[in-house]
């Protein structure tokens, strides 16, 4: 009987994971990729592949200064598998590793098999976890990654951490903060176990790592030059009912409460889990994507307040009743909303189809000007350079070349424009709906748009319902 | 022959009722332009049964994120003539019998809360937010004080049953709901600071009514989330006209439009009741108080709107006090001229409550002209064609003339309020006619309205461009066609 009811547990598990993972794709309308992410890194396996180590597009022209995990990973499926295949079913094996290493995490902790179970559910429906593994993104392979190396860390084996100590070894090539993520958390780790000499061990490989990835381009480029401009931390993006792209649900949030409530009954037993809580919000500051790790927490968090609320004794039953479907109620419609956002995310099936005419148009590689959150898309759909992009890590002259965006968004100065696209060879402007109503202008007939609408050397070539292309007659 | 305290509280009822309806038929048109708004989401609903969830007119057509259960509650009693202008009063009305009844919960005795009550009648910025207007604010507010009488006296069934029925509705009515569920957990933390005692009972029924609040503000409000954040808080209101909006009035001013009254009786009562007797229904209130003053702090609730709570929750308060100078004066040598006491009370609350209360409700503004005029619109332009008129008055436009606004007060999710703003100024203000039409053209504007409300609200003679006859046309001596 018992075997059955795991039987059907896990079932279960699979079932509400298979739906909530495949929707965004199944809902969604256009017959293109979810994100830019995809196509990114559809392209850097290209470019690896020919071993190509200079990157011609983007900001027209830079070193290959990206992380290699991401595509090598790409490039590794893509000898045997089809692109879309990896993009769309390889994430779900990627969230099933996950699910399985979360869950030994929680087991190796003596976490309670109900709370345990519910904090798998909770974490499968929750919007960052929707995000990590709908669509292959930066996020995919190095979350399971994560889990797995800390995984092998806490087991009591020795092989096993030397294995753990390798894959320590290889999180830099994903990015550095994953790194700085899991030293601090390996840290906590240690304290608790009084096992600091683990912990040095593992800096010393880290350090080690982080040297061997990132010292060759800082002797030959320098430090990266940090982003003047889009830094202050969106708080909105932190919650996705409020439009976060990946934020966590404030159900969740609410539910983590309780379990925090729960947890505080044994006052400072459970140090460790405010401890890393404590270190989430102060990185979250710095690192604002670390919050789809937070929600790992968050998600065991709500599953001990869900049960806390289940079993601590109630006064009125028909209140436990109502407020326990409220509050599913609650989680369900959050992770509905985040399905249907996620699947309505770039490229829609209007900008593809303008990339893919751009891609037709004119000579190869030349340069395309728009807001640089389609960059990658421009360098990858259409083929084409773009100005900037939203890889601002060793892009070269990043602060001009957004000082020299925003000029050229918002100046009616005829002379002013003409300097800029003459400076970066911009020969293509790309406007979209999005940059109209507020990505980047406020006003109809603001700056550019004002320009492109009075001024005979801009031509529109393309338009349809959402994008239009504008060629610079020279 | 001594009244009943039922009798008594009736009286006062029909007091405040007689009050708001010789304000409200003693003119034409509403008070408030923001009634128009509400007039005609009422009047689509009596006409096609349904709610308004696209507005044709507001800002040349845009979406409509507004609950409306109260319009259909209105809409009910359609049939019966002028019903626009009583049930609101009588609602607006009812705050007396709901203060009363936590009053007598608060103090266990009649005098002080019919004293209460009758301070409640006239408190000048309620009169100000509700004499003559369809007012969402004078069913919410009373509507948030059932709340809380529900949840004082949650061990009674009946009770118990009315919060889990107002718990679902509020949210369907405003988003003041929001005010309450705040003030819940102001509650939570205010009874733990003073160590009080909050029953099982009550914390599961507040968590409830916290989650389903919640919950309901995010159905119905799902898209304004996706598309602002957080920052829907403050409404899409143009940068321009924010600082205007929250603008501070002076001190005397705020004085004057809350009573002196409720300032100083409640904040005794306040004193009394959160160090001295730590009185759970007073620490309830005061939750009210502190949660009004944070979100007035920060900017969410607007100062007319905070001031409004503010009073009412001190006036609510205030029964404690009132109970006190009668506990005191028993006790003392003074206790043979108790029955002057309240004399006394009753001739403080005329003067600085009733008194103030009757210039403000006759200083409402009065909108009898414009309507007037947009009568005259409705008749004699085309259909489909858009009037420039201030934003304050873009309501009444579209509810009597018909006819598209460029803007008006409902800015969540309108489009490109701040450059409509500024676009409505500079018509009125402009010297130069080229930039002008250019505005004008923007938004398809046919006709330009100006009157003395207008030339008073930009300090104008006149629109200074008005003149030209080859681009103006003057058909009515308010109203001007742009033929160029």
């Amino acid at each position: 009987m018992m075997f059955i009811r795991s039987y059907a547990r896990v079932a279960f598990l699979l079932i509400i994971m298979l739906l909530v993972l495949l929707s965004p794709n199944l809902i969604r309308s256009a017959q293109t990729y979810i994100g830019e992410d995809p196509y990114f890194y559809s392209r850097l396996s290209n470019m690896i592949s020919k071993n190509l180590y200079y990157d011609e597009m983007s900001y027209s022209g830079r070193q290959f200064t990206y992380t290699l995990g991401q595509p090598l990973i790409f490039l590794f499926f893509s000898k045997f598998l089809p692109e879309s295949f990896i993009i769309k079913i390889i994430p779900l094996f990627f969230a099933l590793i996950s699910l399985i290493l979360f869950y030994l995490i929680l087991k190796e902790f003596y976490v309670e098999p109900n709370v345990n179970y519910f904090s798998l559910i909770m974490l499968i429906m929750s919007p960052p976890f929707i995000y990590i593994f709908s669509f292959y993104n930066k996020f995919t392979v190095i979350t399971p990654l994560l889990l797995l190396t800390l995984y092998l860390f806490i087991k009591k084996n020795r092989t096993l951490n030397i294995i753990s100590y390798i894959l320590f070894f290889i999180i830099p090539y994903f990015g550095y903060q994953y790194s700085i993520l899991a030293l601090l958390l390996t840290l906590i780790y240690c304290i608790k176990e009084k096992d600091t000499k683990r912990f040095y061990i593992i800096l010393l490989i880290t350090i080690l790592s982080l040297i061997l990835a990132y010292l060759p381009n800082i002797i030959r480029n320098g430090f990266s030059e940090s982003a003047k401009f889009d830094k202050s931390l969106k708080y909105t993006s932190l919650f996705s009912d409020l439009g976060g792209g990946f934020g966590i649900s404030i159900f969740i949030i609410f539910l983590s409460f309780f379990g925090l409530n729960y947890l505080w009954k044994s006052k400072y037993k459970y140090w460790q889990i405010y401890a890393i809580l404590v270190l989430f919000i102060i990185a979250i500051f710095y690192f604002p994507t670390f919050i789809i790790y937070l929600n790992f927490i968050l998600a065991f968090l709500s599953a001990l307040g869900l049960i806390y609320l289940l079993r601590s004794k109630w006064e009125s039953n028909v209140i436990r009743k109502l407020t326990m479907w409220l509050l599913i109620i609650g989680l369900v419609f959050s992770t509905i909303t985040f399905i249907s956002e996620t699947s309505a995310q770039q490229p829609s099936q209007n900008l593809y189809d303008a990339l893919i005419f751009l891609k037709g148009y004119g000579d190869p590689k030349e340069v395309v000007f728009s807001h640089y959150s389609y960059g990658n898309l421009i360098n990858s759909i259409a083929n084409k350079k773009n100005v900037m992009d939203d890889n601002f890590l060793y892009a070269p002259k990043l602060n001009e070349h957004y000082l020299d965006s925003e000029t050229l968004f918002h100046t009616r100065n005829f002379n002013i424009a003409s300097n800029i696209t003459d400076k970066y060879n911009i020969e293509y402007i790309l406007v979209t709906r999005e940059m109209e109503k507020g990505l980047v202008w406020e006003q109809e007939d603001e700056g550019l748009l004002f320009l492109l609408k009075s001024v005979n050397i801009y031509k529109r070539i393309y338009y349809n319902d959402e994008v239009e292309i504008w060629r610079i007659k020279k | 022959m001594k009244l009943k305290p039922s009798t008594i509280l009736v009286i006062i009822f029909l007091l405040t009722l007689a009050f708001r309806l010789y304000f409200a038929f003693s003119v034409e048109s509403f008070s408030s332009d923001e009634s128009y708004f509400h007039f005609r989401l009422i009047n689509y609903i009596i006409e096609n049964k349904l709610p308004m969830f696209h507005d044709n007119l507001s800002y040349g057509g845009s979406n409509i994120y507004y609950p409306q259960l109260f319009h259909i509650l209105l809409a009910l009693f359609s049939f019966i003539p002028y019903f626009l202008k009583i049930f609101p009063a009588i609602i607006a009305s009812s705050l007396v019998i709901v203060v009363y009844l936590i009053a007598k919960k608060i103090t266990n005795d009649d005098v002080s809360s019919l004293l209460t009550a009758f301070l409640a009648a006239f408190i000048p910025i309620e009169i100000r937010n509700s004499v003559n207007q369809i007012s969402i604010y004078s069913f919410i507010i009373p509507l948030i004080l059932i709340l809380y009488l529900c949840l004082i006296n949650l061990e009674q069934k009946r009770y118990f049953n009315l919060f889990l029925v107002l718990s679902f509705l509020l949210p369907l009515i405003h988003t003041s709901s929001l005010l309450f569920i705040f003030s819940l957990l102001f509650y939570f933390i205010l009874s733990n600071t003073e160590s009080l005692f909050i029953s099982r009972y009550k914390k599961e029924v507040m968590m409830f009514s916290f989650f389903l609040m919640l919950l309901i503000n995010f159905l119905i409000y799902k898209g304004v989330f996706l598309q602002y954040g957080i920052d829907v808080i403050w409404q899409n209101i143009p940068t321009s006209l924010f600082s205007e909006y929250f603008k501070n009035l002076n001190v005397l001013e705020a004085i004057y439009l809350t009573g002196v009254l409720p300032i100083i009786f409640g904040s005794f009562g306040i004193f009394l009741g959160l160090f001295k007797e730590k009185n759970d229904s007073i620490i309830l209130l005061t939750a009210a108080i502190l949660t009004t003053l944070f979100l007035l702090s920060i900017k969410i609730l607007n100062l007319q709107t905070g001031l409004l709570c503010l009073t009412v929750f001190l006036v609510v308060v205030s029964s404690l006090t009132i109970s006190k100078i009668y506990s005191y004066i028993s006790l003392t040598k003074f206790l043979k001229f108790k029955k002057y006491v309240s004399l006394i009370i009753v001739l403080l609350i005329v003067g600085l409550s009733f008194i103030p209360s009757y210039f403000v409700a006759k200083s409402l503004p009065n909108y009898d002209y414009q309507i007037k005029s947009f009568q005259w619109i409705n008749e004699n332009t085309e259909k489909n064609s858009t009037i420039l008129v201030p934003f304050e008055i873009g309501n009444i436009l579209t509810a009597i003339a018909e006819r598209k606004n460029v803007m008006d007060n409902n800015f969540l999710l309108a489009k490109n309020t701040e450059e409509r703003f500024q676009d409505v100024n500079l018509v009125y203000n402009t010297f130069s006619k080229i930039k002008a039409l250019e505005a004008l053209r923007k938004y398809d504007v046919r006709y330009i309205y100006v009157d003395d409300y207008v030339r008073d609200k930009y300090k104008i003679k006149d629109i200074r461009y008005i003149d030209d006859e080859k681009c103006f046309e003057e058909i009515k001596n308010d109203v001007y066609k742009i033929i160029c």
